[in-house]
């Protein structure tokens, strides 16, 4: 069996993987949800985050099934996602949204423990979601931005 | 850093994509060496060289300016 072709099964087996653990968590959310709803916590965050894995997996499974037959195209796609020119620009990108991801959250965590002391305004639950919501999504967009950036740069 | 990979591609004949299949990179990677925008690994530049039968400072010429690059 050539390189690519066990590479490209490697693949699709985490795509499996993926579908796997999604209708695990679907079928666990649903459980809940139906035998647990008077729970205080959102049970279908579970439900949530088994369809988006599950999506994942399929996303994954099509993306390298598309290739399977065709040896040169299965080979381009390894030679690009193993690219060391590729692999850099990644790890820039993910290093910049790693540093930003911890100061946001170090911010957070200070003013949240200064607000416990009175030292500085305290914040509520529905901003303290947003800001929450924006741990994930600035070091994302960071992410994006400088990959978007160093594709043009290198 | 600067570098004769175009010259000696196009000794070969090859195009950017048959160049990057031989040496098993993207042709983006290709064409970012070839305007120095990006400088390769020690073992991209090992390849490059050894494909074309030459020593990497046949194509790859360091000046000390690029330390910092």
């Amino acid at each position: 069996m050539s390189d690519q072709k066990k590479w490209l099964n490697n693949r699709i087996r985490i795509g499996w993987l993926f579908v796997g653990l999604g209708i695990l968590f679907i079928l666990v959310g649903v459980y809940f949800e139906i035998n647990y709803s008077y729970i205080p916590y959102n049970v279908s965050i579970i439900t949530g985050l088994g369809i988006l894995w599950a999506g994942i997996g399929i996303g994954l499974i099509v993306k390298y099934m598309a290739v399977v037959k065709g040896d040169q195209s299965a080979k381009r796609m390894m030679v690009e996602e193993q690219d060391e020119r590729n692999l850099f620009i990644r790890y820039r990108a993910g290093y910049r949204a790693f540093w930003v991801a911890i100061i946001l959250v170090y911010i957070i965590l200070m003013w949240l423990s200064m607000a416990a002391n009175g030292s500085l305004l305290s914040i509520g639950k529905d901003l303290l979601w947003y800001l929450q919501a924006a741990c994930v999504l600035i070091p994302f967009s960071v992410y994006i931005t400088s990959f978007i950036i160093d594709q043009k740069r290198y | 850093m600067k570098n004769r990979l175009e010259e000696f591609r196009n000794k070969m004949s090859w195009t950017q994509q048959e160049l990057a299949d031989r040496v098993e990179v993207s042709r983006q990677t290709i064409i970012s060496l070839e305007n120095g925008r990006y400088n390769p690994s020690i073992l991209l530049a090992f390849r490059l060289a050894r494909l074309f039968g030459r020593q990497i400072e046949d194509i790859f010429i360091y000046s000390e300016e690029n330390y910092h690059e």
